[in-house]
């Protein structure tokens, strides 16, 4: 037994010191040039922005921003697709540098998050089944059942608990029945489209997206319509790792880039490539 | 010689017997005809229900080639995964078994933990946790630790899935080691051999015919667990799907596609298991 336990620990001992020998201390940005590469999470759930086009490859707003982020910075893009929560959640352990995912920089995020400036906005939009005929205004939502994507700002919104820095939001003055949460958008725009009343009788998303499943979801144009005036438009930004050291440079670079991209009307070109309106805001 | 022993008639099978005998290759016949009308009329109905549902099969064929890509990611993780947990569950039941208090009190320890838990946590727990420690050591003067730590989205996922049917596997192959009977240990043990010798040469053959089966059912399971690694961004088999089915949203189609791929892909391993058990169990079955 004794014996074990020195083999252990010797073990032990061999492995600290091969990994003491690693060099740390530099800058994420530094990093990023020394790797050649820039590591883009993005989740390949919502079209326009980051969906798998017709050949299966990763296509959009977003993946089109990270390609010229990276062209821009000198590197090579790499994609990595995890799950919405664990890039939310922060802690990336350096798998990915950014996240290019139209994020919006909240309260709870920026607890773990750094975010960069807005690149787009992305207006809010309700949406009810193309055959109702009895919701004529977002008031008559009032006791309705609505389907929302969780850990949304959509979702807070709904529970009058929504707070994005810079941004007012004015509550509406009525009262949704119930609150159906769905792991993303595409899960209640399916559930709506199985008609009028059947789970939803609304749901609450970005207006692209349910743009997008009007014009080429379910088929042949998901059968909804939209409601309303969007109730808010929310800031969208690239978010960095706030637990890696030394991020503040390539926050700055990043900030730097997506003001050049302002400037020269690339951010424009893209969102009326892809959402076929300008969602970009004068800075 | 024979014929005379039989008295009188021919040489052969009496009449009589030839008639049960008849009678016997009939009804095996009869029943083979009606499973197989059996089995067609469930396939009509599978259809039907398909057919039912409305689906855009022209949809379906199309993501076709593309999901079935994933299927090597699937087959990889699974395969190195019940590797792995094979090993475990060998040295597991060992411990076990074990009358080391140490060994015997992990291996419990072990099976307890990870059978208690759900794989889905055990999962975030591979990607996000170790990272975090990593970085807790290197806070403490260890440098380089977090990198060795921060595993990518597969060996996180075959790690996981691996640790986790190891403990399911630990309990199965403690189970088969104990089935076999005390006797032939000491048997083993008048021969002459010594306890590793009596493990490796009397009881572990005979403990593996008991293990085989389940161990094939656990591998049957771990395909379709292996869709879990999809949540760290790895593009196999359900990751296509779910996200091919979000992007035009009609996920039910894509639902059911993948579901028939892993269908097909655990029919075929069901033969396999087959042919693996009847060669086990060439010694004491009759065919």
């Amino acid at each position: 037994m004794k014996k074990m336990l020195l083999i252990f620990s010797l073990a032990l001992a061999t492995f600290l010191m091969f990994a003491g020998s690693g060099i740390a201390g530099n800058s994420a940005l530094d990093e990023i040039y020394a790797a050649k590469t820039i590591v883009v999470s993005t989740d390949a759930n919502y079209a326009p922005q980051s969906y798998l086009n017709d050949k299966g490859e990763l296509e959009g707003f977003d993946i089109s921003v990270a390609k010229e982020v990276a062209r821009r910075l000198g590197v090579k893009v790499k994609f990595i697709t995890p799950d919405w929560d664990l890039i939310t959640a922060g802690k990336w352990g350096k798998r990915w540098d950014v996240s290019i995912g139209s994020m919006t920089p909240t309260k709870e995020r920026k607890n773990a998050l750094l975010f960069t400036l807005p690149y787009y906005s992305s207006p809010a939009q309700f949406a009810i089944h193309k055959d109702n005929k009895t919701i004529k205004t977002l008031a008559d939502l009032a006791g309705k059942r609505i389907g929302v994507a969780s850990e949304t700002t959509n979702e807070r919104y709904l529970q009058k608990d929504l707070s994005i820095e810079g941004v007012k939001i004015v509550y509406q003055n009525w009262k949704p029945g119930e609150i159906k949460t769905y792991p993303t958008d595409a899960n209640h725009i399916e559930d709506l489209s199985l008609g009028d009343g059947l789970r939803l009788d609304a749901i609450f998303s970005s207006r692209q997206t349910i743009a997008e499943a009007i014009n080429s979801g379910c088929g042949n144009g998901c059968p909804l319509k939209m409601l309303g005036e969007p109730p808010y438009y929310e800031p969208l930004c690239f978010a960095l790792d706030k637990s890696r050291a030394k991020s503040q440079t390539l926050v700055d670079k990043l900030n730097k880039i997506i003001r050049s991209m302002y400037d020269d009307g690339t951010l424009v070109k893209l969102s009326n490539k892809f959402y076929h309106t300008n969602l970009i805001p004068k800075l | 010689m024979e014929a005379e022993t039989l008295q009188q008639g021919k040489a052969g099978i009496p009449g009589e017997a030839k008639k049960v005998l008849k009678q016997i290759e009939a009804r095996k016949a009869r029943y083979r005809r009606k499973l197989i009308v059996s089995f067609s009329m469930l396939i009509l109905f599978m259809t039907a229900t398909l057919v039912v549902l409305g689906l855009d099969f022209k949809f379906m064929l199309k993501w076709l080639p593309f999901i079935l890509e994933g299927g090597g990611y699937t087959l990889l993780v699974a395969s190195l995964a019940i590797t792995l947990a094979c090993f475990l569950a060998v040295i597991g039941a060992l411990g076990r078994l074990s009358k080391n208090p140490v060994l015997n009190s992990i291996a419990t320890a072990y099976v307890s933990l990870i059978r208690g838990t759900p794989l889905l946590v055990q999962v975030y727990m591979w990607y996000l946790a170790l990272p975090q420690i990593g970085k807790s050591l290197e806070e403490l003067g260890i440098t380089g630790v977090q990198r060795l730590l921060t595993l990518p989205a597969v060996p996180a996922g075959i790690l996981a899935l691996g640790v986790c049917y190891g403990a399911y596997m630990t309990e199965t192959v403690r189970a088969g080691i104990q089935s076999i009977k005390i006797g032939q240990t000491e048997a083993a043990k008048a021969l002459g051999m010594t306890n590793t010798q009596t493990m490796k040469r009397v009881i572990f053959p005979q403990a593996l015919m008991v293990i085989i089966p389940p161990v094939s059912n656990d591998f049957i399971a771990m395909i379709k667990d292996s869709s879990l690694v999809s949540l760290m961004g790895v593009w196999e088999l359900s990751y296509r799907a779910i996200k091919i089915g979000r992007r035009y949203f009609q996920s039910l189609e894509m639902l059911i596609l993948v579901a028939l791929i892993y269908w097909v892909m655990c029919a075929l391993l069901q033969l396999v298991q087959e042919k693996i058990e009847t060669y086990m169990a060439r010694g004491d079955r009759r065919t």
